[in-house]
């Protein structure tokens, strides 16, 4: 038997039956994925993250979106991060207005399955939105924040938060959030040795 | 029944089983972890590298060695780099056997050690003093991410795309066409 070639999808195929589908797919070179549900240790760092960001931002012309939030990285290239920081006066895309575009910083809460894309692929991807600034790695299994700032020159600055008493700075946002509050309520993983 | 606790090795335990076993495991945390075998691209990039980097240290003071190097992280952690890089005296310990100041580390991406490579590993390699770049080069696209130390503490990430770029390394001073780094490895087609 002749080997059956996947057909790829368009952007706007994608976009039809990703709006009638019941779960969510990200959607990447004609592909989709759905995406996997999260521990309760990610949903709560993810709800601090959203809680201390919305408090932040309240008064200025930044505001958080959380993972229901589909981000336009290209025509070919739509994800959910589990955080999204827009800026500015909000433009529909279409009549639809259920795209995210330009976002100014990502979060991303590391699961075990989702690591390797996170770090890699999804960076890659979130690497070629020019508005992006910041990209944000959450840990759950350590008290670990890593924030990858966009240079001038292209390139992007690594940075390392460690422990409760550190604080996640965002300067392209204007931000600063201790670890405690990303961390509240999180129950201590098992320790590892 | 009731449940087993495994038990950790202490660093002499490792080193004892390690220097006479078969094949290379790591050490992370009192636990080993066997090292996988690697693909046909994978081996030619890290000659490529290895290579490049050997004509360049001709006649100077830095060396690169192979993934039969294990790198000394710290009592807790040992590693295999694909390729490690020290410069000046080599400081390797009682038996010569455990490198513990690398300047540099290359690791060619695969799917099964991705994960680690850009998390945990690279978590343990930034406790490395010494250490001054941190090279992941990409195996299903000509693409290098290099990540470079600063002063402050913070890394530089530095992306590297298509043929016609040149991997710069300050730290060791070296400049690699990737052109040369994949040379006679297959990439897979753009997928549209």
């Amino acid at each position: 038997m002749a080997s059956n070639p996947v057909s790829k999808l368009t952007e706007d195929q994608y976009l039809a039956m990703e709006r009638a589908a019941e779960f969510r797919s990200e959607f990447i070179d004609g592909e989709m994925f759905a995406m996997a549900g999260g521990t309760n240790r990610h949903s709560w760092i993810q709800r601090n993250l959203i809680m201390g960001l919305g408090l932040a931002l309240e008064d200025g012309p930044c505001e958080p979106f959380g993972s229901d939030s589909r981000v336009k990285v290209s025509s070919r290239a739509y994800v959910y991060p589990d955080v999204t920081v827009v800026c500015g006066e909000h433009q529909p895309v279409d009549d639809d207005d259920d795209i995210l575009i330009d976002p100014v910083a990502i979060f991303e809460v590391l699961s075990p399955s989702t690591e390797k894309y996170d770090r890699g692929l999804k960076f890659q991807l979130c690497r070629t939105i020019d508005t992006l600034r910041d990209y944000v790695l959450v840990n759950q299994e350590q008290v670990r924040v890593e924030q990858f700032t966009r240079q001038p020159n292209g390139t992007w600055t690594f940075r390392d938060y460690q422990g409760p008493d550190e604080e996640l700075k965002i300067d392209s946002i204007g931000v600063t959030i201790p670890l405690r509050r990303i961390y509240r309520r999180v129950t201590n993983p098992p320790a590892t040795n | 029944m009731a449940s087993n606790p495994v038990s950790k090795l202490t660093e002499e335990e490792y080193l004892a089983i390690e220097r006479a076993a078969e094949f290379r495991s790591e050490f992370v945390d009192g636990e080993m972890f066997a090292m996988a075998g690697a693909s046909t691209s994978h081996l030619r990039l890290q000659q490529n590298l290895a290579g490049e980097l050997y004509a360049c240290f001709r006649g100077n003071r830095c060396e690169a060695f192979g993934s039969d190097c294990r790198i000394r992280v710290s009592g807790q952690a040992y590693v295999y780099a694909d390729v490690a890089v020290a410069c000046g005296p080599v400081m390797a310990g009682d038996q010569n056997d455990n490198l513990t100041n690398p300047v540099a580390i290359f690791e060619v991406l695969s799917p099964s050690t991705e994960k680690y490579d850009r998390g945990l590993k690279f978590q343990l390699y930034r406790t490395i003093d010494s250490l001054k770049d941190y090279v992941l080069v990409n195996q299903e696209q000509v693409r290098i991410e290099q990540f470079t130390r600063r002063p402050d503490g913070t890394w530089t990430l530095h992306d590297y795309q298509g043929s016609d770029a040149e991997l710069k390394i300050d730290s060791i001073g070296v400049a690699i066409p990737l052109r040369r780094i994949y040379d006679r490895v297959s990439i897979p087609q753009a997928t549209n």
